[in-house]
């Protein structure tokens, strides 16, 4: 095998945590290259990685929706917040 | 006996608890992904004000200065959930999780299906799906939840994370990592099959 691939052979399970690090955008050159050559030839990690953003999407998503919602105590809750001023 | 003090910061208290409490309940639920969590915080927060109501200073407003605490509570909240005892569950949590998904030798254990089957452009938009993806936020441990809330609000910054968590780097990695594991397998429990 070249020396160069055998460096830079990672398992899946360190592919998946450089996936994560790469959403951050916080990859160095090594590293990059090192998960690109992972993805290149596992479909399994390929799918994984389109998982892993579709989860990042319906993430944002769900919290740009909440920004959005009124919630409204009710009046259990509130009972309850005033019996603990006390 | 109450003291004519203490009745007078009751009274003033109760009346910001109805006029502001559910601006305060939605903000917190906003900022933690959970119902439960919101809730205690903003008892916490009315407590807090409760004891140092001395400090109010009549004619200012007094939702600045609730919602000043409250986000310190929310800051306090977040960094308590990265404590060694917290920190030392929720590894043993993700190890379990990476041993589900990964054999000894760190390959997958099986394939990764698509997680959104044919309809992916309309499940974003599908509220039924949006009711499970919240519900699989909620569940995860606070402090995971806090590194993929705080990646949505501090624009991806690791750095800006990690300084409001209190957190190093490659836990925020190794905790972000876990995290999208947990949420994956959940979707897949809880929506795919359905």
């Amino acid at each position: 095998m070249n020396p160069l691939k055998k460096i830079a052979r990672i398992s899946c399970k360190q592919a998946a945590l450089l996936g994560t690090k790469a959403s951050f955008n916080a990859l160095n050159l090594f590293e990059k290259i090192k998960l690109k050559m992972h993805t290149k030839v596992c479909v399994t990690c390929c799918d994984y990685q389109k998982n892993s953003e579709f989860i990042d999407q319906a993430v944002e998503k769900t919290i740009r929706q909440n920004e959005q919602q009124q919630h409204t105590l009710t009046q259990k809750q509130r009972n309850k917040i005033i019996e603990a001023l006390r | 006996m109450i003291s004519a003090e203490k009745l007078d910061s009751h009274t003033a208290i109760s009346s910001w608890l109805a006029k502001y409490g559910d601006d305060m309940y939605s903000w917190a639920f906003y900022k933690t992904s959970s119902k439960e969590t919101a809730e205690d915080l903003v008892q916490d927060t009315m407590v807090s004000v409760y004891k140092s109501y001395e400090k109010y200073k009549p004619g200012s407003n007094p939702k600045t200065w609730l919602f000043t605490i409250l986000n310190n509570k929310i800051i306090d909240y977040y960094r308590s959930s990265n404590t060694q005892k917290s920190v030392n569950q929720t590894t043993l949590q993700g190890k379990q999780l990476e041993d589900n998904n990964f054999d000894s030798d760190g390959i997958w254990n099986r394939d990764q299906d698509p997680l959104w089957g044919n309809t992916e452009e309309h499940l974003l938009d599908n509220p039924d799906f949006l009711i499970v993806m919240e519900s699989c936020i909620e569940n995860l441990p606070p402090n995971w939840r806090g590194v993929v809330l705080g990646k949505y609000f501090h624009h991806k910054k690791g750095s800006q994370i990690c300084k409001e968590l209190g957190i190093t780097s490659s836990n925020l990695w190794q905790m972000a990592h876990r995290a999208k594991l947990q949420l994956k397998e959940c979707l897949e429990a809880n929506w795919k099959n359905k």
